[in-house]
């Protein structure tokens, strides 16, 4: 195994078997019209951890997720949760992976009571312990006072809700939540990620991935950057900021006056608010600095992510270890 | 053995479906046809003589066995064609896929459920028979046997629909190649076998026989008619009924394979 794989997967996660849920080895996916969807991607998730999943659009993050729910059949690799392999069977998988797919794809011509019992019976349950788990459910994501409103009745967010709903039911130690979010204004959004974060705490492991990236850098202990079918970066909670090859190391204290000398053509990070970020350019042009001012921006994931997928297609990468 | 009607895919059916406003259209143009032939029928009875049905009770029973048999096979089918090409344009299947419930039993809940919607249809017609047997028409034996290969050929035409919506990933597509093979069953197979026949001009009545069974008593209304005829023909039971039997029960299982087939062709 070369350093760089050997450096990949221990990004990845593999390797360290200890409290592993999920453990994806080799995924590759090509479709029948010739694109790479995903390439050789290797995976582990540990109980109770969030991973997010970053990307730009066709990098491969739904094409995963199904991979791992056993929605599509990998051309090569293969997908174990509590050490029972699941690759490309998805009612094996079932018990195992709940999957939020996007779109939702929920049922709109029945009610939401309906529609949450119809999946507590597909799960196993009968009569009045479907319906109480329909009750639970319900609980859980608020949906009380929605439960006999048509499916199509209800807003983006509480449809999404529902569709949440259904993985719950599941019962299932590992989650996919393919964008979550997406299409939600600000309030359902926040709502819905406290939902999510309650159900991480409860020590179900996730995957979640979304183009929102500040949804993800609330949830995840982990982040992942996927680009053409794979892996750009993965790394741990807040060392995705602080990546070497990004970092100047210019904190706000010794923004004032401070005396740097940066590297021609190099990126720089300020941790903090646009207060901060001011300062530390400020501190630039005190030192005779040049930069670009349409550059400034205060640290986020998405310029971390949007750094990390420039320095791909560069080719400059440096995998945080 | 477990209940096939412990199903939760039949489950959701049987809710869903009351709902849907296209099948209720579809219900009501079934029952409006033979309802306003058998009133106009009815009325010949006012002035006798100026009809030349042989009795109301016939013409009715004949009506309603006969055009309810064109309808409930056309509606059947049509109830059934888009049950799981509807799912792929909702993209509610990779829900259903990813879920316990295997392929197999996806697909027999689907067929449940057109099948429910074939039997609620045929019950419809029920008293229209009555009607029939009270003003004398067949008896009553017969016109249940009617309804009941009335049922079997709606049951059949239901399958065959619901296996070709499995293939397919549209609706109007799923529609289409049910349409194309309900004539290929219905018009091409007769026509070619007609054509055949004349050509070959058997003389051996067992060869002619043989032609008919191929060609002609397994099509949906065939072996209506021949209970209909009576004694008036001379054709055996078993030439009407196994060829019928045999074709319906296959249609029947080629349509929930490929209803089978296409549910696993989800994960590729």
């Amino acid at each position: 195994m070369s350093e760089e794989e050997v450096e990949k997967r221990s990004a990845a996660g593999v390797g360290d078997s200890g409290d592993v849920v999920l453990r994806a080895t080799g995924l590759r996916k090509r479709y029948p019209n010739g694109v790479d969807a995903v390439r050789d991607i290797s995976l582990e998730l540990r109980k109770g951890e969030v991973l997010g999943l970053a990307g730009p659009n066709g990098a491969g993050k739904s094409t995963l997720l199904k991979l791992l729910a056993g929605l599509l059949r990998p051309a090569a690799g293969h997908v174990e949760v509590l050490g029972r392999d699941v690759t490309g069977n998805p009612s094996e998988a079932a018990r195992l992976i709940a999957l939020m797919p996007d779109p939702l794809g929920v049922y709109t011509d029945v009610s939401s009571a309906e529609y949450l019992e119809f999946f507590a019976r597909v799960f196993g349950y009968r009569g009045e312990d479907a319906r109480r788990r329909v009750r639970e459910t319900a609980e859980i994501l608020g949906l009380g006072p929605w439960l006999d409103s048509e499916v199509e009745t209800l807003s983006a967010g509480w449809q999404r809700r529902l569709a949440l709903g259904r993985a719950l039911l599941s019962d299932a130690p590992v989650m996919l939540l393919d964008e979550p979010a997406a299409g939600l204004d600000v309030g359902a959004r926040a709502s819905l990620l406290e939902l999510v974060r309650g159900l991480a705490g409860q020590g179900r492991s996730m995957i979640v991935s979304s183009h929102i990236l500040p949804e993800l850098e609330d949830l995840a202990d982990r982040f992942a950057v996927m680009a053409e079918g794979r892996w750009v970066q993965v790394a741990k909670g807040r060392d995705f900021f602080s990546r070497d090859d990004l970092r100047m190391g210019l904190a706000p204290e010794d923004a004032p006056g401070a005396e740097c000398s940066v590297p021609a053509r190099r990126r720089i990070v300020v941790e903090g608010d646009a207060a901060t970020v001011e300062r530390a350019a400020a501190a630039l042009r005190a030192a005779d600095v040049p930069f670009e001012e349409s550059a400034l921006s205060s640290t986020d994931l998405n310029s971390t992510v949007l750094a990390v997928l420039h320095s791909a297609s560069q080719g400059q990468l440096r995998r945080t270890p | 053995m477990k209940n096939p009607f412990d199903n939760p895919v039949y489950w959701l059916d049987s809710r869903a479906r009351v709902r849907e406003r296209r099948l209720w259209i579809l219900a009501s143009f079934f029952l409006s046809v033979p309802l306003a032939i058998s009133c106009l029928l009815l009325a010949t009875i006012v002035k006798p003589e100026h009809s030349s049905f042989p009795g109301a009770g016939i013409a009715i029973s004949s009506v309603a066995v006969f055009s309810h048999c064109a309808l409930l096979t056309l509606l059947s089918a049509l109830g059934a064609a888009q049950r799981i090409s509807q799912e792929r344009e909702r993209r509610t299947l990779p829900a259903l896929v990813n879920s316990p419930l295997d392929a197999r039993r996806i697909a027999n809940g689907k067929l449940l459920g057109a099948w429910r919607f074939s039997a609620w249809l045929a019950c419809l017609t029920l008293p229209f028979l009555a009607a029939g047997a009270i003003w004398g028409g067949l008896s009553i034996p017969t016109l249940l046997f009617a309804w009941i290969l009335n049922l079997a050929v709606a049951l059949s035409a239901a399958s065959l629909a619901l296996g070709l919506s499995g293939l397919f990933g549209r609706s109007l597509s799923a529609y289409l190649a049910t349409g194309a093979a309900l004539f290929l069953w219905c018009a091409v197979i007769p026509i070619v076998g007609g054509i055949a026949m004349a050509a070959a001009a058997p003389t051996e009545n067992s060869v002619e026989r043989l032609y008919e069974a191929l060609t002609i008593w397994h099509l949906p209304m065939a072996p209506q008619i021949w209970l209909y005829m009576g004694s008036d023909t001379e054709v055996p039971w078993y030439i009407v009924f196994c060829p019928a039997l045999v074709v319906w029960s296959s249609i029947c299982l080629i349509g929930r394979a490929l209803a089978i087939r296409g549910l696993r062709r989800e994960v590729h």
